[in-house]
């Protein structure tokens, strides 16, 4: 499974490489797309004359919102499925993002529990929830999402085995036929990523690193023979004014190499690579 | 040395003054009280939190863990100068608002690691910190003992906070207490600066009225230039200038790009730290310029 979506995933990239961004007809349903460029993640979705002020003579095509989960930290009026049409019509991409329960090591957050099996079976129920939530947003079948995994300050052996069997149980979920695209987002130097490649393994991560590096080559504290088949987003800087067109929003930066939800792919910034 | 003292609508400025106190860099992560600096800035290890009692002429150096690399980092200095708070934000998703590592205590050092509520930033009210922070930066909170224990003054949960909840800015140290504007997301958008002398009873202040858009989330950068006086940096681009009661809007020339944050380093001599970032498509590269105006704001160089 993991093999044909590299394979499906470096096709698009080739094939598409250095296209200009181009929105699909009208009415398509925005899928699982590859993006080489840059964009940004904010913790409610703009509305969507802000959209639109972000896109216009602007670096960014792709746009990471909190689709839901219990420990989301904003609540998303915007986020509708006329919004997600509109938007990917625009020619934007999503970065779709789940904020379950977090590791029981994190604190301020409510957990998954750190018995493994129970944690597996709570990663699928959120693989669930999240895929219901996409669902009702009228993202097709094949969508990527990511699973928001925040750093704790430190982890335990014990909360480590958990969190690692909880990833699994998010992939596995999501892989079940019409399988979708599945991500993690964490701390690269939270020493967690380098040890989802147990299959089965996300098939693409967002590492925070906020180096200022727009690179998804360079990632702090991942090896660099992990996650190299355009699996990559990076967010390379974080949370910070930015006006554009007269409208100013509080954004992450953020830097891909790999799956989105959108209409078309789009190579826009190789410096992303 | 001649010195010019230029007074608009509050912002007391000056052209053609004396040596002007020298800062290390520009640097978001610098704090200044009379001749006492502190500044943060990162390493391999976590941070570097530097001290001066002599306007920079000499250092005292130590070193911070953080558990997470990380550029995002503020310093605060007690108003007597005897208190320092280190603020980093780690890495983390735009739904947390970052992570927090906090480091309080004498600003000669050492600082000590504390558990904070939420990222953000932090200014002392006397020997109490305050907060703000969390998701949409929506929360403040207030230490009586340098960042031990918390008292939450406002904002609701960190999870779910509705799009209507205000952001509020970096906390401003002034005179006779500390300032935190307060930024309220509509059509038209207003920032309200909320004063408070013991940095748990806040006053609600004068309120300014944005032209520019500033979406939920968005804490407009506000400066303190002085007793009761500031400048709010529009959306628009426009400064809002305000002393006491009444406010002169200006359109500044030679600021560069849209303003991420405007820090005054010496107001009476119009010096100020300008964070800037992304003027083009093809360029989005931070920046933080030391510039100097000496009518007011008008003119920036």
């Amino acid at each position: 499974m993991k093999a044909k979506l590299i394979s499906v995933v470096a096709a698009a990239v080739l094939a598409f490489a250095g296209a200009v961004a181009a929105a699909g007809p009208a009415n398509a349903a925005p899928q699982r797309e590859q993006l080489v460029g840059q964009g940004v993640d904010s913790c409610a979705a703009p509305s969507l004359s802000q959209m639109s002020a972000f896109w216009n003579n602007t670096p960014y095509s792709a746009w990471g919102v909190y689709i839901g989960g219990i420990d989301r930290g904003c609540s998303q009026p915007n986020l509708t499925k006329a919004w997600v049409a509109s938007v990917t019509n625009q020619g934007w991409h999503l970065m779709p993002l789940w904020v379950g329960p977090q590791n029981p090591c994190a604190s301020g957050f409510d957990h998954f529990s750190t018995n493994t099996t129970t944690a597996y079976s709570q990663g699928k129920a959120e693989a669930v929830k999240a895929w219901n939530a996409m669902s009702a947003l009228g993202m097709a079948t094949n969508s990527p999402v990511t699973y928001d995994l925040e750093a704790p300050g430190s982890s335990t052996t014990t909360c480590i085995n958990a969190t690692k069997a909880f990833v699994r149980g998010w992939v596995a979920q999501l892989h079940v036929a019409p399988a979708q695209t599945a991500g993690v987002y964490t701390s690269t130097c939270s020493g967690f990523i380098d040890q989802f490649t147990t299959s089965p393994a996300p098939d693409f991560i967002t590492g925070a690193d906020w180096d200022g590096v727009l690179s998804t080559s360079s990632m702090s504290c991942v090896s660099t023979s992990h996650w190299t088949q355009h699996q990559r987003h990076k967010q390379y800087r974080g949370g910070h004014n930015e006006t554009w067109n007269g409208v100013t929003i509080n954004v992450d930066s953020d830097c891909s190499n790999g799956p989105t939800l959108a209409l078309a792919p789009f190579s826009g910034n190789s410096a992303c690579l | 040395m001649k010195k010019i003292l230029v007074v608009a609508a509050g912002l007391v400025l000056a052209a053609c003054g004396t040596a002007q106190q020298t800062l290390p860099v520009a640097n978001e992560g610098v704090a200044h009280q009379g001749n006492q600096l502190a500044k943060v800035t990162p390493d391999a290890s976590g941070l570097v939190y530097e001290h001066s009692t002599d306007g920079g002429r000499t250092w005292q150096r130590s070193t911070l863990h953080l558990d997470l690399p990380t550029r995002q980092a503020v310093v605060a200095l007690s108003p007597d100068g005897a208190r320092a708070g280190v603020m980093a934000t780690l890495p983390g998703s735009a739904s947390t608002g970052g992570l927090p590592a906090l480091f309080t205590g004498p600003a000669a050092g050492p600082l000590a690691a504390r558990q904070a509520p939420v990222a953000g930033d932090v200014a002392w009210v006397g020997s109490r910190l305050v907060l703000v922070g969390g998701p949409q930066r929506s929360l403040v909170y207030s230490s009586p003992d340098g960042g031990v224990t918390w008292q939450k003054l406002d904002g609701g949960g960190r999870f779910n906070v509705p799009a209507t909840a205000p952001s509020h800015g970096a906390p401003l140290t002034t005179a006779d207490g500390v300032t935190v504007p307060v930024t309220a997301h509509g059509r038209p958008s207003t920032v309200r600066l909320d004063t408070s002398k013991d940095g748990v009873t806040f006053t609600k202040g004068v309120v300014v009225t944005l032209s520019g858009d500033a979406a939920p989330g968005v804490a407009v950068p506000v400066a303190v230039t002085g007793p009761d006086a500031y400048v709010v940096v529009d959306p628009s681009g426009v400064l809002h200038v305000v002393h006491a009661t009444t406010q002169e809007t200006i359109t500044p020339s030679g600021l560069p790009g849209p303003i991420e944050s405007l820090t005054f380093t010496d107001a009476q001599h119009g010096t100020a730290q300008v964070a800037h970032a992304c003027t083009s498509k093809d360029g989005c590269d931070h920046t933080v310029t030391p510039m100097v105006t000496d009518d007011g704001g008008h003119t920036w160089r």
